[in-house]
């Protein structure tokens, strides 16, 4: 369950609930409140990937891919850079480049997502590039982790800041009209696109309030509790896309519709009963 | 075939020889520092040690 609560003017709720393949959501925005429960066969949280910062992204997983997936195979270098440890790992095999910074306490302080020249283009390249192989690289996602907290016995970081990158793209383009009119050769325009300077694009801030971690969770911690009063939708029997929404009718309605039915029943028996009756019929025509 | 124990102690190379082989690098003499591919190594177990200490997560958080 990831329960978020931000700075926004409004003090929206988000509130999502993924248990077996079961979601429920509350959300409040701009003072609505909804709720849905039972929305089954769901695989992940509906948002995509990446877009809020999560403890499983904290601790090395990317996309589909946990940290243990990406430095599984490939080849690995250790660098050192303002004071950091830096593991540098490539795996062709997933097509996943990642840098990782470690303090002198051993903290995991920055997880970089990068974009690398493939192998064939290094080797390549060797002959022209003299500075070293680990600066041709393209930034797309940098965490950077500050004031760790030893939460149930694991460092984590109580402040992560989620930087995404985005190529300049005149240096781009001109580099590009360059190996076009050939002016450049295949390996100088390899160095150019990973040399290129990136613009960060949207910067995320996440503040650890409360944690605790691999604590036995049971299907109870992943129940939201309602808000009084709150219609919640129940997935199973909404309806789907295109389909119309019928509002929720009055206990009163069905005590009429019951009433109703009771009546015309009795009213069709007495009929009934009434032609079935011969004698009954016979002395009502004498009557006449 | 019996070995001439004499002739093998008179071998005092062979003697230096374990020495170096054993008791310098346990006494930190012959290693200049760990080798680069340990080095990789050792930061990649530390840093996948930590990576896969997380099994669950229960908390909230502030993201702006």
């Amino acid at each position: 369950m990831e329960t978020m609560s931000g700075t926004r003017p409004d003090n929206d709720i988000e509130i999502y609930s993924l248990y077996n393949g079961t979601l429920a959501a509350f959300t409040r925005k701009k003072g609505h409140p909804y709720g849905v429960a039972n929305d089954q066969n769901r695989q992940a949280l509906p948002f995509p990937w990446g877009v809020f910062i999560t403890p499983e992204e904290i601790f090395g997983r990317y996309y589909e891919y946990t940290l243990a997936d990406v430095l599984g195979s490939g080849v690995s270098r250790v660098v050192e850079r303002d004071g950091l440890r830096i593991l540098s790992h490539v795996n062709p095999t997933l097509s996943r480049a990642v840098d990782i910074s470690v303090d002198s306490n051993g903290h995991v302080t920055r997880i970089e997502r990068v974009r690398r020249p493939d192998i064939h283009s290094q080797e390549a390249i060797k002959g022209i590039w003299s500075g070293d192989p680990f600066d041709l690289r393209r930034k797309t996602t940098t965490l950077e982790f500050a004031d760790f907290w030893e939460i149930d016995g694991i460092a984590f970081p109580a402040e992560v800041v989620k930087t995404w990158w985005r190529r300049d793209e005149v240096t781009v383009e001109n580099a590009n009209t360059r190996y076009q009119a050939g002016q450049i050769d295949q390996d100088e325009l390899t160095i150019a696109l990973y040399t290129a300077p990136v613009n960060e694009f949207n910067v995320q801030f996440l503040a650890l309030e409360h944690a605790r971690l691999n604590v036995p969770l049971s299907e109870e911690d992943f129940r939201i509790d309602w808000p009084d009063g709150l219609n919640v939708v129940d997935a199973r029997y909404a309806p789907g896309p295109g389909e119309i929404v019928r509002p929720p009718l009055a206990p009163y309605v069905y005590i009429a519709a019951a009433a109703g039915a009771l009546l015309v029943l009795g009213a069709l028996t007495a009929v009934i009963m009434r032609r079935r009756n011969p004698w009954k019929a016979k002395r009502a025509r004498n009557r006449k | 075939m019996m070995i001439d124990v004499h002739n093998f102690t008179r071998c005092w190379w062979w003697v230096l020889l374990v020495f170096a082989a054993l008791v310098m690098p346990a006494l930190g003499f012959a290693q200049e520092g760990p080798s680069a591919g340990t080095e990789t190594e050792n930061l990649k177990k530390a840093i996948l040690s930590w990576s896969s200490s997380l099994v669950s997560f229960s908390g909230t958080y502030n993201l702006s």
